[in-house]
């Protein structure tokens, strides 16, 4: 209890999750400063993401405790979590399909202010919230796709939208799940430079397999193997990490 | 350009004078239709309450429930107890079955809210089966299958609506007065919230909203619609029994909902005046309204998904797709090389 939390982020404090018997995140301990970018690495099956949505809330925690921005968030629901300033994307797209791209970034940055009752005033009457989404729709290159329906963009300007939303929120900390899946490389680069542009106050967690981008964006990274944070250090330090290449290889068995 | 603004205000000026010519149709009704033609009407509109009830959730929030006929018999059965039986005064009676409406509304709400899909259907599908039950055989009270006979609609501000045309104008305008709230209620961000819930509620919540109570509010808010519904019809037809709250209606108001198109605003009253239309044509030629209205019902999901809404959205998408692409096809004729003007001035010749 002597962390000086307000430094930082995210604490964790021996978090544990069992799935039927499967030990898939085990005393887990890592703490990101505030304005940090963190990436979390690991083969398929290391536990990021059970890691990331027990941050997040989405899945309960057995074992241990999170501390969120400073509050300890070990039991706070999704919900909460998200208004002391979390914002997240979905590694498969959560996205409000049927709805434009304008409506979901005004539900986005709504989620903070508040519904407000008036029948009086529409969600189009609010002008201030209204010049906010389209801020953060230029932020994020969607300026031209504000009034478009989200089911009918490209794969990769859905990709961009999962960031916008995560940005309108005005976050403090976001928490990045595979956000270049599936996207070209040209689109990759695009991604890059968006997530590079956010303001340096804003704390970054990220998961990603691709470990050019993983180099780009992150200043620490965090190695899970088997649900168990087997190093961390600088992108140069884990290049030259031994044990990390041969978990990448598959030859070793912690 | 300046031809597409013009031909956008055609089109809303088209669509205004429509509007204000179905707003007189509608108010004059009583000068030029039968009794027959109002009370129909009337059916029309507490039918459209309780079509709305079940289209405002299912169409803006994505929940289906099949519960919302039981808050429909519930203010009707209030109103028949302590107004007809016990000759409680208006408005007491009606605000004790909304009032009744809302709680049963919130406490079904806090059970059914926090799930999704199928699930939902089936406990509301239960819920609605217990009210149905209760009321069937329930003999001390509610009188089981006889049910409450002699409502009266009151007197209010000295209007006399025991008669037909007086209790027309005063339904058609409590419904314009329930399709503003709603529209209201749609357009506000609350609205737009539930449609988010409606599209991923995993999402909602990451975006920190409270999705349970929404969830449960917009449930409420539906089961008064239904509950008007239910005053109306009570008044309307004079008795309350357990077919009020029965699953073939609930059925039945669910099929209306999605003939007319449950994403749309108009949807659930399209498709109520469609269902009761239809009922009341048909009625004339066959005893199988059922049979008649379920086929209607399979060919249009067939050939429309949406409803009907849904197939003119489609239609008019098409239409404004032409004349987008001729729009650009113009601009760009005027902005580029001077064969493709002339190709364009051609075209206009022609």
């Amino acid at each position: 209890m002597t962390l000086p939390d307000q430094q930082y982020a995210i604490v964790t404090r021996q978090v544990s999750k069992t799935f039927g018997g499967i030990k898939a995140v085990q005393g887990v301990d890592i703490a990101v400063a505030v304005g940090e970018r963190r990436a979390l690495i690991g083969p398929n099956g290391a536990g990021k993401s059970t890691l990331f949505n027990l941050i997040t809330g989405e899945i309960s925690i057995d074992e241990g405790q999170i501390h969120v921005l400073g509050r300890d968030a070990t039991r706070f629901s999704v919900q909460r979590r998200a208004r002391l300033g979390l914002g997240r994307t979905y590694q498969i797209s959560q996205l409000f399909l049927e709805l434009s791209v304008e409506q979901s970034l005004f539900l986005a940055s709504a989620a903070g202010i508040g519904l407000g009752l008036s029948l009086l005033n529409g969600w189009r009457d609010r002008t201030e919230d209204r010049a906010w989404t389209r801020e953060v729709a230029g932020q994020v290159g969607l300026a031209d796709h504000l009034f478009r329906r989200v089911g009918e963009l490209s794969h990769g300007l859905q990709r961009q939208l999962e960031l916008g939303m995560a940005f309108a929120m005005r976050p403090r900390l976001v928490m990045l799940d595979e956000p270049a899946a599936g996207l070209s490389p040209a689109e990759r680069q695009t991604l890059v430079a968006l997530i590079q542009a956010m303001a340096p106050d804003i704390t970054l967690i990220l998961i990603e397999h691709d470990m050019d981008i993983v180099m780009q964006l992150a200043q620490r990274i965090t190695v899970l193997h088997r649900g168990v944070v087997v190093t961390e250090g600088t992108p140069g330090e884990i290049q030259k990490n031994s044990m990390v290449q041969r978990i990448y290889l598959g030859e070793a068995h912690v | 350009m300046t031809r597409s603004v013009v031909q956008r205000d055609t089109l809303r000026g088209a669509k205004l004078i429509g509007a204000v010519a179905v707003v007189v149709a509608l108010v004059t009704l009583p000068a030029y239709g039968d009794q027959y033609t109002l009370t129909t009407f009337i059916r029309t509109i507490y039918f459209g309450f309780l079509a709305l009830s079940v289209g405002f959730l299912l169409g803006q929030g994505g929940m289906i429930s099949l519960t919302q006929t039981a808050f429909f018999g519930i203010s009707g059965y209030v109103v028949g107890l302590l107004g007809a039986e016990r000759g409680v005064p208006f408005p007491i009676p009606e605000l004790a079955g909304l009032a009744l409406v809302a709680v049963t509304a919130f406490l079904f709400g806090l059970i059914v809210m926090r799930t999704h899909g199928i699930v939902l259907l089936m406990l509301t599908l239960a819920l609605g089966q217990i009210c149905w039950s209760f009321a069937r055989q329930n003999t001390s009270v509610l009188h089981g299958w006889a049910g409450i006979r002699g409502i009266q609609p009151p007197s209010v501000l000295g209007l006399d609506l025991t008669q037909n045309a007086t209790f027309y104008w005063m339904s058609l305008v409590i419904f314009g007065l329930g399709l503003l709230l709603l529209w209201r209620l749609v357009e506000s961000p609350f609205g737009l919230a539930l449609n988010g819930i409606r599209e991923s509620p995993r999402r909602m919540s990451a975006l920190g909203y409270p999705v349970f109570w929404l969830r449960v509010t917009a449930f409420v808010i539906a089961a008064l619609y239904a509950g008007v519904g239910g005053i109306l019809a009570a008044w309307s037809s004079g008795i309350v029994t357990p077919t009020a709250l029965q699953l073939s209606r609930t059925i039945w108001i669910l099929l209306i909902v999605i003939l007319g198109g449950a994403r749309y605003f108009w949807g659930p009253v399209l498709g109520a005046v469609i269902a009761v239309w239809l009922d009341v044509i048909i009625s004339q030629l066959t005893p199988r309204y059922n049979t008649v209205i379920g086929i209607v019902f399979v060919v249009v999901i067939l050939v429309a998904p949406n409803g009907i809404l849904g197939v003119w959205e489609r239609i008019s998408a098409k239409r404004r797709r032409f004349r987008e692409v001729a729009e650009n096809e113009h601009a760009e004729a005027l902005s580029t090389a001077p064969k493709a003007r002339r190709r364009l001035s051609r075209a206009e010749e022609d």
